[in-house]
């Protein structure tokens, strides 16, 4: 299945507000398996969000989800 | 012991005289040193019923245990005493002041009465001289700065109040490093300073301190660096990097925490400060994180500014908050701020409350000033009224809630503040925990002395058994987290350490290491969480003494509005009085939020306890 995968804040992995318009991914994938394949770990996160909603490392996708990867907001 | 030499220099400014006063081994083991030692002294010595520009009332500079040590971030000062705000007075700063001041040979300074003009103090270790600064009243923190250097050594390093502090605004601050500003921001102890006719003290000393095992000290220090891979955020960007990411979960205050998202985020992140105006990147004593980030505009109406960028905090409080996405005014407004010495965070607030005062029709007129959202114009002018308590400056140079009983009781619903200190830069929507911990915070709304957001948000503190994010937003668990956060910021504060050392994921062991390093003390981590507990009783139990209770642990109604967007504001204030109740019980504090008897006792705090009794009888 497809979804659409934003990056947000200073991870160290993956550039600056990388976008990832169309990313394939297994069927009833988890959130941390797609930072699995994009080799972010899961240190470099502090928010995940679905569609805009706040979701876990555990939350299951399905097409055409909106996966938001947000830095962690230490330092205020 | 090594580390710390026991003497605190004591300065009379309406005598002249001096004392040096000391301490023993027994007094720095149960406080650690840094604003905990000096909430002792103050309990102890001091009648807190004293007003706090009066001479008698102590300012009291005090580093902590590591600073000037070379651990990494062991580099913080606290300056403490009656606020103006009515209770206990805190603030703290990173840079080189707090280590020179240790290197001088004295662990803190207790400065009383008042001088007879202008004047600044220049300390070395021969002890404390007191020398005129009538020329430099009136002029900015930057101009103070140099010439003071000219007057003593330009190796020394100052610390100056500004118009703010002379004006005695409840909101200034007091400035280190020249236009490089490290600021002791809150809870207006400038304006303490300034009542005192204090315009600086510079310091200048070569005593480095002593260690009693510095191979215990490296070996941990060593074992210690790979965790800096988790603050290259900061590195790269400083604090600025956080601006688009709040914005993204809805954490950046916005339009006086009226809205969750904004289109000007970009423009002021962090990454574009640093690809157009950075100059060099800037770390505080030892560190190696170097969030700092020194910046200059070359051209545009600003041509000239150059000196500390903005942090998020600033980034917020005079960006997004007043919906100003110029980025070059805000780098301009934080100049213009730390010249003055004025705290950007209360700053930034009183402007977003004059504004919505003005907008609103609750302020009828402003100087002629057209006071609007996003216009830099409007909001330097009223900062610079503000510092010199000018015209419609002086309704708000003394903070929001104090403008607020001028304006009517509606304004009070977004006079943003708790015990009359403005609230920090996050929108406590995503993690709800933060309202709590500004509203128990000994100084008022203040996210440091917490930092449960971060813990809320996925910071892990696996010691207190915290190693993911707190998802949802029931009241459980999140009062007792709030408490043992509070805990570990006074350890972090009374070490003198940073504490961005957190994100870095440090653990007590680590912490345990260096203090073994540097004193031979072998302490446990239910040791080192004891004396957090310790520090933060004993700051309460000086709050009581000023009549703090669970009436002044509050939050404004726009905040109990956005912790359940969307619902009725009763629910709001609900899951806030849910988990203020857990985070007393858990603390040992009665309804009302005073500390039971049995609670200090079990922490050594005979003498507060005492002194709580005798007030109720």
């Amino acid at each position: 299945m497809i979804i659409h995968v934003k990056t947000v804040g200073t991870l160290k992995s993956l550039q600056e507000g990388t976008k990832l318009e169309a990313l394939e991914v297994p069927e009833e994938a988890s959130v941390s398996q797609v930072l699995e394949r994009l080799k972010i770990r899961d240190w470099e996160i502090g928010f995940v969000l679905v569609n805009g909603e706040r979701a876990t490392m555990k939350s299951i996708l399905k097409e055409d989800d909106s996966l938001t990867l947000v830095a962690p907001l230490a330092g205020g | 012991m090594a580390g710390i030499s026991y003497r605190i220099l004591e300065v009379n400014l309406s005598t002249r005289q001096t004392r040096v006063g000391e301490y023993g081994e027994e007094v720095l083991r149960k406080y650690f040193g840094g604003s905990g030692l000096a909430c002792s002294i103050l309990l102890s010595r001091f009648d807190p019923a004293v007003d706090p520009f009066h001479p008698d009332s102590p300012l009291i500079f005090m580093t902590g245990l590591f600073t000037g040590v070379p651990v990494p971030c062991g580099c913080r000062i606290s300056i403490c005493g009656k606020s103006p705000l009515g209770h206990w007075g805190e603030a703290n700063a990173g840079g080189y002041w707090g280590p020179e001041l240790k290197f001088t040979g004295f662990d803190g300074l207790v400065i009383t009465g008042r001088a007879a003009e202008p004047s600044y103090l220049w300390i070395t270790a021969e002890g404390a001289e007191v020398r005129s600064a009538a020329s430099l009243w009136g002029k900015g923190t930057f101009e103070t700065t140099e010439k003071l250097l000219e007057q003593t050594d330009p190796k020394a390093h100052v610390a100056a109040i500004g118009p703010a502090g002379e004006t005695r605004s409840f909101m200034a601050g007091v400035i280190t490093g020249g236009a490089e500003a490290r600021v002791m921001a809150r809870t207006g102890l400038g304006a303490v300073m300034g009542a005192k006719n204090l315009k600086a003290i510079v310091v200048r000393g070569e005593k480095k301190p002593a260690v009693q095992d510095s191979k215990i000290l490296q070996e941990a220090t060593r074992a210690f660096l790979p965790n800096l891979k988790f603050v290259e955020g900061l590195s790269k960007f400083g604090t600025a990097a956080l601006i688009e990411s709040k914005e993204a979960v809805g954490a950046l205050p916005i339009k006086n925490y009226l809205l969750s998202h904004w289109d000007g985020a970009k423009k002021i992140s962090g990454p574009t400060m640093v690809a157009g105006y950075l100059q060099k990147h800037y770390g505080c004593f030892s560190c190696p994180i170097r969030c700092g980030k020194d910046v200059k505009m070359d051209e545009g109406p600003y041509a000239g500014t150059e000196g500390h960028g903005p942090e998020y905090e600033t980034l917020s409080s005079l960006g997004s908050l007043l919906l100003n996405d110029d980025l070059k005014s805000i780098i301009h407004l934080n100049y213009l701020c730390n010249d003055l010495g004025l705290d950007t965070m209360s700053t930034g607030i009183a402007v977003a409350f004059a504004i919505e005062s003005f907008t609103r029709g609750f302020l009828k007129e402003a100087d002629g000033l057209d006071l609007k959202w996003g216009d830099p114009q409007a909001i330097a002018s009223l900062i610079e009224k503000i510092a010199k308590r000018k015209g419609i400056g002086a309704l708000f140079a003394d903070g929001v809630e104090k403008a607020a009983k001028v304006l009517g009781r509606e304004t009070e619903s977004f006079a943003l503040h708790s015990k009359g200190l403005e609230v920090s830069q996050s929108n406590p929507t995503p993690t709800v925990s933060l309202a709590l911990s500004w509203a128990t915070s000994n100084r008022g709304a203040c996210h440091l002395e917490g930092f449960s957001h971060q813990v809320e948000g996925g910071v892990p503190y696996p010691e207190a058994g915290y190693t993911s994010a707190m998802p949802g937003t029931s009241a459980e668990g999140r009062g007792k987290m709030t408490a043992l956060m509070q805990n570990y910021m006074a350890v972090f504060n009374a070490l003198g350490l940073c504490k961005f050392l957190f994100f870095a994921r440090i653990s007590h062991a680590t912490l345990g290491q260096w203090i073994k390093g540097l004193t031979g003390w072998d302490l446990t981590s239910e040791d080192l969480m004891e004396v957090g507990d310790r520090l933060y009783n004993l700051k309460r139990a000086y709050n009581v003494l000023m009549g703090v209770s669970s009436d002044r642990d509050t939050m404004p109604r726009r905040i109990l509005e956005i912790l359940q967007p969307g619902k009725p504001v009763r629910e709001g204030e609900k899951l806030f009085l849910d988990m203020r109740r857990e985070y007393y019980e858990f603390r040992g504090w009665d309804e009302k939020g005073i500390p039971e008897r049995e609670k200090l006792l079990s922490l050594g705090l005979e003498e507060a306890a005492q002194k709580i009794k005798n007030r109720k009888s």
